[in-house]
């Protein structure tokens, strides 16, 4: 590898009383790439992407990203550092407007305080003017800029999905952590999707998600980490990993011979 | 949108003009009292407000922060003989101070700890104010609380100038609860309130926005507080009992959470109500509970959310398009 891995996972474990979630996993994620982390179910996904953005703290492990050890950073420390995600269901400020829910995707960046707030201060007011371009940019970027001033609610389920990219697109982050990012996405707009996901990595932000659709993530991922039983089993290429025949067993329960 | 927005300036300004002119108009002096009191409580409600309707947390204790405030401000005016300002000054830098420790301790976790936690210092604080006799006189309370002396030549001694101190501050506590709710903070703590999860996630310091909301909250019922010890000029524990809470909470609840005329509103119309229905004695629960069931069935989001339903009434309801491909046709250039 050219590149120094943006992020670093080294002995990644997590126990919950007896069961081991996610046990002494290693991996890296390069910067400007899609990773993608796909098993079966109950593999550890999830919660390895609730160890990495700081959601949940490891029993034990490591993790470096841009060369900092981060590990045990508290999840809203993590995002300021550059490491956003998104949520398996569609996680939306529901009582917010669609602009207001990706302003405060944007305002980590802001310094007033609620003095400034009360105040309103020209502090405040440029931060609240920064906060709403760097909202309308992102919400151009996923195509919604004509619905910022509707509630969040109000717009379709696969429009929600864009929106919730837009509010972790829009705090600027290094990476972008998508937890089955097509979920509840119609046949017809996977595809669509699937490019909106590869212009984020395309921007210059590196892309890790976590998919069950093989044949979305073998089109989209320029790297896999296959998880089964909370190990690692298999990294490399799409190509390397779907010949792989410990993969292969996990995934269609087929015993090799050993 | 804009005409609307005009016109709901006007409304502000007729609203203010008629509050300034209102002691003009309406000389009972007992009439008077029950509109100050009124406004007095909707200042420690706007507070709730912000902690309960903005950031979402229940706090219980809000009587208990207003007692600290009124205490504070009574105890400084008769026994240490500190002029009125400076004390109302140091009550509300005190009741804030306390704010924060409780926060501090009890906005860590998610869920009802905070309202069990809150509910559990304002017994404390009845508590002791109740029987640290020597410096809060017990049962008794404080009598012959100093008014807020004079500037120039007005005299807040006078009935009218009473009125308007209390409804300037009034005033101040709507415009700073204003400004919150259209700040960055304030979509912070309506972010927090929404989704928890999702707000760490934007990199939001979740127990640090809820502390910082506790605090506003618990300065404006300390500000409350020291008005109300002056106002009436005596204070006695009654003040921070838990069913004083429980009143602020259903004139945020009734008026609208979260909403910026609901605490005045809500307040106003309640006290008011409950003071009318003074003559049916206990039987005016009988009226007064329907109501409020009635109300929490058909306006679950307090009586100013009928405007807002009103008004969004008149929007369309036009499905809309909203195609992915606008996002995407540019394809990727790399």
């Amino acid at each position: 590898m050219i590149d120094a891995a943006l992020l670093e996972v080294r002995n990644l474990t997590k126990r919950y009383g007896g069961l081991l979630a996610v046990d002494d996993v290693s991996f890296d994620i390069a910067p400007n790439k899609i990773t993608a982390i796909i098993g079966p179910n109950g593999a550890g996904k999830s919660t390895c992407f609730n160890l990495i953005s700081g959601h949940t703290r490891p029993t034990s492990g490591t993790l470096a990203f841009a060369g900092d050890d981060i590990t045990g950073t508290p999840d809203y420390r993590a995002a300021r550092l550059g490491i956003a995600r998104t949520f398996q269901a569609t996680a939306l400020f529901r009582n917010l407007s669609v602009i207001d829910n990706v302003i405060v995707g944007t305002r980590q960046h802001a310094r007033s305080t609620v003095v400034d707030a009360i105040f309103r201060t020209p502090q405040h007011r440029r931060d609240l003017r920064a906060c709403r371009e760097g909202a309308r940019e992102a919400l151009a970027f996923v195509g919604l800029e004509h619905h910022a001033a509707r509630m969040a609610t109000e717009l379709s389920q696969e429009a929600q999905r864009r929106l919730s990219l837009a509010i972790a697109y829009a705090g600027r982050p290094k990476l972008m952590l998508l937890d089955e990012p097509v979920a509840g996405v119609s046949h017809e707009e996977m595809g669509e999707h699937a490019l909106l996901i590869r212009k984020i990595a395309a921007s210059g932000c590196t892309v890790a998600l976590v998919e069950h659709k093989m044949h979305l993530v073998m089109g989209l991922a320029d790297a896999i980490v296959v998880l089964h039983h909370g190990k690692k089993i298999a990294d490399g290429t799409p190509a390397h990993v779907s010949a792989d025949p410990l993969v292969i067993e996990a995934y269609l329960g087929v015993k090799t011979v050993a | 949108m804009t005409a609307r927005f005009g016109a709901s300036r006007v409304v502000v300004a007729v609203a203010i003009v008629v509050g300034f002119v209102l002691p003009f108009f309406i000389h009972n002096p007992y009439y008077q009292q029950v509109i100050v009191d009124g406004y007095i409580t909707a200042i420690a409600v706007y507070g709730l407000n912000v902690i309960l309707g903005y950031a979402g947390q229940l706090s219980l204790g809000h009587a208990a922060f207003y007692g600290i405030g009124a205490y504070i401000v009574a105890l400084l005016t008769t026994r240490a003989s500190m002029p009125f300002w400076p004390a109302l000054a140091i009550g509300c830098v005190v009741t804030g101070a306390f704010g924060y420790a409780v926060g501090a301790l009890s906005l860590r976790t998610r869920g009802n700890y905070f309202a069990i936690f809150t509910a559990a210092i304002g017994v404390m604080i009845n508590i002791v104010l109740t029987n640290w006799q020597w410096l809060t006189g017990g049962n008794i309370g404080i009598v012959n609380i100093p008014s807020a002396g004079h500037i120039g030549s007005i005299s807040f001694d006078d009935a009218i100038p009473k009125y308007e101190l209390v409804y300037v501050f009034l005033l101040v506590a709507i415009a700073i609860c204003t400004a919150i709710r259209h700040s960055l903070f304030g979509r912070t703590l309506l972010a927090l309130a929404g989704n928890e999860d999702l707000a760490r996630a934007v990199g939001i310091d979740v127990t640090g926005a809820k502390r910082l909301a506790f605090v506003v909250a618990t300065v404006l019922a300390g500000l409350a507080g020291g008005l109300y010890a002056t106002y009436v000029g005596f204070l006695g524990p009654e003040t921070t009992q838990t069913d004083v809470t429980f009143n602020m909470l259903l004139y945020a609840i009734v008026g609208g959470l979260g909403s910026t005329a609901g605490p005045i509103v809500g307040t106003l119309l309640l006290s008011t109500l409950s003071q009318f229905l003074q003559s049916f004695e206990k039987y005016r629960m009988l009226v007064f509970g329907p109501a409020l069931i009635l109300l929490v069935i058909y306006l679950p989001g307090g009586i100013t959310s009928a405007v807002d339903r009103f008004r969004s009434r008149a929007r369309s309801h036009d499905r809309f398009e909203a195609p992915i491909s606008s996002a995407t046709e540019s394809k990727v250039s790399s």
